[in-house]
């Protein structure tokens, strides 16, 4: 069941077209059928009154006379009245003088003697008046009418009235429908172009009005809103490009700048190692005796030259090192390599430092590891630098290199027994440009940048560099690398 | 007989040097001190070797190996990359544009002539 406010708003203002009219049809069809039906009975009477004064007339002799038969040949004459069914006439004294019957209705009498007035039943109307002569009473005329051509009266009555009931319906439809069209096709437009506005997003799109109503309002008002939406899209977009430009401007900018810190690194390392190649190399060709014999001063200071410039080499290499980790521009090259090889070189290259310090170096590697997916040099780099490190902060003692296989990960430890961290410093000992105030030692050689770089190479190898460490206990540096096992297979 | 050998490099100490230590065992040492200069050189002279600094004015090292290995006289003879440049891709870019090898300055005097004869070689075999 469909809901009346459910209907299109063309339905609805159709479907109270049509019921307002069904009613106003409803009402004047009973009033007119109830016209009718009264009507019939007046024009009845008005008719049984003429013929009644004009028999009464005709009869008027025939009561003077006391002439019975010529009353009822009077009476006769009603036998073109098909529906009059019986008459009489009365003499002065109220007493039947003459009758007349249709041959259907033979058994009716009337009163005796008689009342005069108007008689209505169901199925017959009497009329009984006077007749009079001279301005004297002579009598009374009677007659008795067949309604039975009411009903018919009324069917008659009922078709016409429906015939323009349903013309009237339909007439009311017909209008009904123009009537509603400008209504609902204006209601009709502005939901379409609302759908369009929301489909389309284009706020530029008007709707005419065509009314000065309500509607017409309505439509002005909606494009009046849409005109401010446009504007206010208008700035937005605007504004956002206007943003747009600001943010590729600072893209632009950042970029260039960024180029420019390449290109400067690029720059600095090529400026600061030329220099350097001359001082290293020349004081390598004296040291060699290769421009002439020395004596042993002049050997003294020149080793020194040469730890100083290879000093310098080491905090150029560090600082760039740290400079290309910071903008991006490390390469990692993966290969696959057996790690107990990379120790070994390792620990045999830094083994006549650390027995110079008169510190026991070892190291233990587990057996039969497995190859490692690795970048070689960055990890011996790692290695390296941690082994410096523990040497170099270890006055007595030992330092020790474990590496063997943990679950799927590969672990590197550095162990010495040198001057510790404090937990403080933890924290900070992987920062960049920080070397742990020993109080006693200020500098040990190096940038402080050793251990930020290990630990970022650590992390580009897809690995981590942890420290355990107890001030005056020495401390255990730990690098865990991933060993791809299944990458490994899948090469194989 | 002598190993010919053609060293371009703009920097006069660092010639020097390469110079002194080439001629201390036993190559005879040629001369450039810019990029034209080397390719003209190397054309005329067919060295054995050639070593070869990026940074040089007039054209740089990488043009120079290109143009070089364009020369079929040129095209097996050793080209060693010797330059301050330590960026990542300095390396691969020397070895695309033709050298054999890559040695980061500074040099290392003590290894220097082991690795510059193990390019050599490396090459003839």
């Amino acid at each position: 069941m469909i809901k009346y406010r459910d209907l299109s708003i063309k339905l609805k203002l159709i479907s109270i077209q049509l019921f307002t009219t069904l009613f106003i049809l409803v009402f004047f069809v009973g009033i007119y059928l109830y016209s009718q039906y009264r009507q019939f009975e007046t024009v009845a009477f008005n008719r049984m009154s003429t013929l009644s004064e004009i028999l009464g007339s005709n009869s008027i002799s025939a009561l003077l006379f006391f002439d019975n038969d010529a009353a009822e040949d009077v009476l006769k004459s009603l036998k073109t009245q098909p529906d009059i069914l019986n008459a009489a006439v009365y003499d002065h004294d109220g007493l039947i003088f003459a009758t007349y019957s249709l041959p259907s209705a033979k058994g009716f009498s009337f009163n005796n003697p008689v009342h005069e007035g108007r008689a209505v039943t169901n199925s017959h109307f009497v009329l009984t008046e006077r007749i009079v002569f001279d301005n004297l009473k002579v009598g009374w005329i009677a007659l008795r009418l067949d309604t039975k051509n009411r009903k018919a009266a009324l069917v008659e009555a009922l078709w016409q009235s429906f015939l323009l009931f349903i013309a009237g319906l339909i007439l009311a439809a017909l209008l009904s429908v123009r009537a509603q069209k400008p209504i609902s096709d204006a209601i009709l437009s502005l939901s379409e172009i609302a759908k369009r506005v929301r489909d389309s997003g284009d706020y530029a799109l008007r709707l005419k009005a065509t009314s000065q109503d309500e509607l017409g309002l309505l439509v002005d008002t909606f494009n009046d809103m849409l005109e401010k939406i446009w504007h206010h899209e208008k700035h937005l977009e605007e504004l956002v490009s206007e943003r747009t430009l600001e943010l590729e401007e600072a893209k632009t900018r950042a970029e260039e700048s960024d180029h420019l810190k390449s290109a400067f690194l690029a720059s600095m390392s090529h400026e600061l190692r030329t220099p350097l190649n001359s001082i290293i190399g020349f004081t390598g060709i004296l040291l060699q005796g290769m421009a002439g014999p020395l004596t042993d001063e002049q050997k003294k200071q020149l080793g020194m030259v040469k730890g100083s410039a290879s000093h310098l080499l080491e905090l150029i290499n560090d600082v760039l090192d740290i400079s290309k980790i910071e903008a991006g521009r490390i390469d990692i090259h993966g290969e696959a390599f057996m790690v107990d090889l990379l120790v070994v070189m390792a620990v045999s290259s830094l083994r006549p430092f650390a027995e110079k310090k008169g510190l026991v170096f070892n190291h233990t590697i587990e057996p039969n590891l497995p190859p490692l997916h690795s970048d070689k040099r960055r990890l011996e780099q790692v290695l390296l630098n941690l082994l410096n490190n523990a040497i170099k902060f270890t006055s007595e003692g030992s330092v020790q290199v474990n590496c063997y296989r943990r679950d799927d990960s590969l672990v590197i430890d550095v162990i010495d027994t040198g001057i510790g961290i404090n937990e403080k410093d933890i924290s900070t000992i992987f920062e960049t440009f920080r070397q742990i105030d020993t109080g006693l030692d200020r500098v040990k050689e190096g940038s402080g940048l050793g251990l930020a770089i290990s630990k970022k190479l650590s992390e580009l190898l897809g690995g981590t560099l942890n420290v355990k460490s107890k001030p005056g206990d020495g401390s255990t540096f730990s690098v865990v690398l991933p060993l791809n096992l299944e990458s490994e297979t899948n090469e194989d | 007989m002598k190993i010919s050998t053609l060293v371009i490099e703009d920097n006069e100490n660092n010639m020097y040097l390469t110079t002194f230590l080439l001629e201390n065992s036993g190559h005879q040492v040629h001369q450039a001190y810019d990029g034209t200069d080397g390719v003209k050189m190397a054309k005329e002279l067919l060295p054995d070797l050639i070593l070869l600094d990026i940074q040089l004015p007039k054209m740089n090292g990488y043009d120079v190996a290109k143009s070089l290995r364009q020369d079929p006289a040129l095209a097996t003879t050793p080209i060693v990359a010797i330059t301050s440049y330590a960026m990542p891709g300095d390396r691969e870019k020397a070895l695309d544009s033709g050298c054999n090898g890559y040695i980061k300055k500074p040099i290392n005097p003590d290894t220097f002539l082991a690795e510059i004869e193990s390019y050599l070689t490396m090459v003839k075999h």
